[in-house]
Order: C-alpha cells, then structure tokens, then sequence
C-alpha cells in the first residue's frame, strides 16, 4: 500500500488538544533528593539539617513563594489545583486582585553539598485537607514556623505544578533539579517585530 | 495516467468544514476540485515519480554539500552575506528538515522533469495528506472506487513520524503571515500533526517574535528554541533580524541550509552538475551566453518567485504566457521547456512531496494556461487496481 494506514487530525477536528499533555514527562531530566517539611521546627526535629538551616531554608522558601507562587484569577481555579480551604486573596488590589496557594511546607536539600535551594510547596488539590486546617486558614505569619495551615499529607504541588510525594508530611523523597535550582534571570526582550516586513511588502504589492 | 471525470461526494463541502479545511474555495474560485481525478499505474507512480524523486533529493543534497561553503556558488544565488554563517552551520550540524515539494513535468509518456523546487515553503501540504488521502478511502467506502484502488500518498504518517523524531515533549513553536490563510491553515495542519507526534506547540504571528538580550528569539512568553516557519528565508534574510538567526540557538524548519535549494538558480547548477541527467531539463542563468542553446523556446523564471509570479513562456520567439508579479529582483534562469500533461481541465503538474528525506506521495494541480498559478486547482489522483 502506498498511502498512510491512519489519518486523524486531534486539533483540526475539533477533538481537543489534548494528545500533547502525553509528551510531558522528560525522562533525561536528572532529579536528587530533597526533604519536605511542614515546618522548620519539623525540619529540626529530624536532624537532616542544622536548626540553622532550617531556619535559613524556611525563610528563602517564603521568599520563593512571595516571588514565584502561581496566580489564578477565580478562586476556584486555585482550589482545583491546590485543594479546597488552601488558597488565598494575593496581594493586588482592585482590577488587579488574583489568588495564589497557601505555603503549607517547603522542601530542601537533605545536605549543603547538593548547592541547591529551598522552595515552596503547596497543596495538591487531590484531596480535601483535614479540619482543623481547614478552619485556621491564613498564613505567613512571624515567629519560628511557617504557618499555621501547614499540611500533615505527604502530596504537595510545587510552584511550577509539579506533584511531589513524600513518605509522609516531612520525609525524603526524588524531584527534578530543576524544581530546587536557584533561577537564573530571565533573558530581557529587546526588540518586537524584526521579522515579517519583507513578506508584508510582498504581499502587499502582489495585491493578495 | 489518464484524468477520468467522476462524480463530486455530494456532500463534500461539509466534509472540508468539519476538518478545518476553509481555503477550498479561494476568492470565490474553487481550489479543491473533485470533478475528476488522475489516474495512475503503480509502475507509473514508482518508476517514475518515486524513484526520480529520491534521485533529485540525493542531487540536491550534494548540490547544497558544493555551495554552502563557497562564496561565489553563495552569490549566484543572491543568498546574502548576512545569512551565510546560517546556512553553512546548518548544513554542518545536520539540522533536520522536515518537508519539500517537486514540482514535476510528466505526462507519461517519458522520464519526470524537474520544473522547480519547492523546498522552503511548500504549501498544498495539508491538501495532499489529509484531504485527498479522506477522498480516496470515501470513495473505497462507497464503492465509487474498485477495490485495491491506492494512492501514492504516506504525507500524514511520515509527517508525524518525522516530527516525532525532534523529541516528544519539545516544544515546537509555529509561525507564519496569519492573515493569510492557506498558509494559516498549512500551519495549522502541520501543528496537529506535531500534538500527534507528542510535542508541544505554540503558534506565534511572525510579527510577534522578539528578540532577548542573550541573542535568542522568544514569544511572550519564553525562548522559541524550535521554529516551524511557513516564511521563506529570502523574506527572513532581508528582514531586521537576519543577522540575529545564526546566533539564536533556534532551530527551524526547514533550517537555514535550505535557502540554498528553494532557489530557482539551483535549476542551472543542478544541469552543470549532472548534465543531461533524465529528470533534468537544460538550464542556464540568465546572464550565461550558453542560454542561446535553448534556442526560441524556454522558460524564464525569477531567482525567488512563489506561485509562478513573474514566470515568461516563450516557444518559438513568441510569448506563450506571462504571469506578473513582484519579484525578479535578484536575477533570472532560462530553462528548457516541459511537456505538461494535458486534459479537459487544462495543464496538469506533478507535485511529488518529500517528507523526512523520503519520496512521500502526490499532489496534482491544474491550471488551464502551461503556467501554475495560485489560481490553480487541486486535483485528487489514484493508483488503479
């Protein structure tokens, strides 16, 4: 036979564009370990890390979250991805207000050698959260722990979306690097619309 | 291969829609026309168009081998100093391509003739492996065709097969003049084949693209490492950032090398190169004295053109068809002429696709003057049983 066996179209057809979410998972991708913590007198106590630092990867993880946590626009739109009860207003003010997950733990290199950060993690949304939580919302308060709507499940998401799953609320377990590197800046746009003109001129001439 | 009326599926039109095929019709004249279609022999299709194929793909690659690392092949063919670096890196590298068409004088009677290269910005992609390939198996179905009717038409698999090698998970960008859309609808055919392939897409105006302080090109949203670009690369070349391309760490498709091909100056190298080779027809630039060996009659054709703007026929001293349009700026070829095939619906030419350096199928299309035009017509073909 001298002709394709199969010819579907996924997008064209209306069916949806959902085929590419099958590619995501990049398997070169090198992952190390790292511990998730619901807080840092939780980090202490398991003797992974100094208190020192535990302290010190509680307060970058807090900085992380306020510079890099995701931003819904509906509410809902957050509790689908983080769990009911575990998201808050953020901080913009009238046409700009959005919702953002609350920190409920921070993951961390297991020791100083692996040279990466701490970060942020947040509820999963796969499962309603406790109670009692529920009812303490609110966060980022001063003192030794992070907050008070810390988790006690051992699902997290991570900023970036990624699912993390640790034997239990604080224990070790496997993450991409790239979840835990510290990033580098952003390469700054300097200039729109460099390419196009020749082929506007053309057309433009050629009467199409 | 013979054309044979037929009878139009009645409901044909519902069927383009459904499948987001909205360019059938263009300025209220039809380009998809099922009226009739071509049919072949399996001898016809393999001997003479499959194998001529391949033999001008590997003609072609030992053509581009010779010029991108020679200035004055490079000049000949009004390829910009600017954009020699990307060319010549990559070829060096290997950057995959993706696609190409031939366009091919065959009427059945002797060997295919090479008319043109269409190895930059083919369109008609769409056409040929998606909605000619539904055409046939409609007709198998309804038994309009005999059974054991093919078609020499792999388009959409080797299409997927050959973006699934990029690397599933990739993200492949997509861009093109989006105002016009047989292009926009190529683009977007060629996006649903990349989703089938495993890799992720993004569509961006080529007036979006920005360019970053680190050298490379993004969209709003982030680096454009991977670049389907339905716009060719003489337009590319002589936009403001054709000096950016060698040092942006993108990829395109087609890459770079392929400026060298989609040029019709290749038609002359390509004759000096192989003279008298059975798919070749006698060609000369312009400015070359031995042109006069193509006597009275010839084709002169621009360096750049698209959709046979600015292509003169003359037989005989006499001007046969003359298509204006805006290019030629960068010089001319004198190419003998081809004997088209030839039926009620006018002259017929043979697209005969590459995809992923394979010979991959068909595409026909009609013009009633010798000269295919963008006002042409699409025609569907079989291989009879």
């Amino acid at each position: 036979m001298k002709r394709s066996r199969v010819v579907s179209l996924v997008m064209l057809a209306g069916v949806g564009a959902t085929a590419w979410a099958l590619g995501r998972v990049d398997p070169s991708q090198r992952e190390d370990e790292v511990v998730t913590y619901g807080s840092d007198a939780e980090c202490a106590r398991m003797g992974q890390r100094s208190a020192e630092d535990c302290r010190a990867g509680l307060a970058q993880a807090k900085a992380e979250h306020a510079r890099t946590a995701p931003r819904y626009e509906a509410l809902s739109d957050c509790e689908t991805q983080h769990g009911r009860g575990r998201c808050e207003s953020g901080a913009g003010v009238g046409a700009g207000s959005y919702f953002i997950p609350t920190m409920v733990g921070y993951m961390m290199a297991r020791n100083l050698a692996q040279g990466l950060g701490a970060r942020p993690l947040y509820g999963a949304g796969l499962a309603p959260p406790p109670r009692e939580e529920q009812a303490s919302g609110g966060g980022g308060g001063g003192g030794g722990s992070a907050s008070r709507g810390m988790s006690s499940g051992g699902t997290y998401r991570t900023s970036s979306g990624t699912i993390v799953r640790s034997p239990g609320a604080a224990g070790v377990t496997r993450v991409p690097v790239s979840e835990v590197r510290s990033m580098p800046s952003r390469p700054q746009i300097v200039s729109r619309g460099g390419f196009g003109s020749t082929g506007r001129a053309v057309a433009t001439s050629s009467g199409t | 291969m013979r054309r044979i009326a037929g009878a139009e599926r009645p409901d044909w039109r519902e069927r383009a829609a459904a499948a987001g095929f909205g360019f059938h019709t263009l300025d209220g004249e039809a380009y998809w026309d099922e009226s009739a279609y071509w049919a072949f022999s399996l001898d016809e299709i393999e001997t003479d168009i499959e194998a001529a194929t391949a033999d001008l793909h590997a003609l072609c690659r030992e053509l581009v081998d010779r010029v991108v690392g020679d200035e004055r092949l490079l000049t000949r063919l009004a390829i910009p100093p600017i954009a020699w670096d990307a060319v010549a890196e990559s070829w060096r590298r290997g950057d995959a391509s993706l696609y190409g068409r031939f366009d091919l004088a065959y009427d059945g009677t002797g060997p295919a003739k090479l008319l043109e290269y269409n190895a930059d910005t083919p369109t008609a992609l769409y056409e040929t492996g998606y909605f000619q390939w539904s055409w046939l198996e409609d007709l198998l179905a309804s038994g309009d065709l005999p059974p054991g009717t093919d078609q020499f038409n792999s388009v959409h698999d080797r299409l997927v097969a050959t973006l699934a090698r990029l690397g599933g998970g990739s993200l492949l960008h997509l861009t093109c003049l989006s105002d016009a859309p047989e292009d926009r609808g190529t683009v977007a055919y060629v996006e649903d084949c990349a989703l089938q392939a495993g890799l992720r897409t993004r569509f961006v105006d080529i007036g979006e693209i920005a360019l970053r302080d680190d050298g490379s090109f993004a969209d709003g949203r982030g680096a454009i490492r991977l670049l389907f670009k339905l716009y060719p690369w003489e337009w590319m070349f002589a936009d403001a950032y054709a000096g950016a391309i060698a040092g942006s760490g993108c990829r395109f498709l087609e890459p770079p090398w392929k400026a060298v091909l989609s040029n019709k100056g290749i038609l002359p190298l390509l004759w000096e190169m192989a003279p008298n080779h059975p798919n070749l027809l006698p060609s000369y630039f312009e400015s070359d004295p031995r042109k006069a060996s193509l006597g009275p009659s010839f084709a002169r054709k621009p360096l750049y053109s698209r959709e046979g703007a600015n292509v003169l026929l003359v037989r005989d001293a006499a001007v046969l068809q003359r298509d204006e349009g805006p290019y030629g700026g960068e010089g001319f070829v004198r190419q003998g002429l081809a004997r088209l095939a030839h039926g009620s619906g006018g002259f017929a030419v043979i697209g005969s696709w590459l995809v992923g350096e394979e010979p991959a199928g068909l595409c026909i299309r009609e013009s009633e003057g010798p000269i295919t035009t963008n006002r042409s017509r699409f025609l569907p073909h079989a291989i009879e049983a």
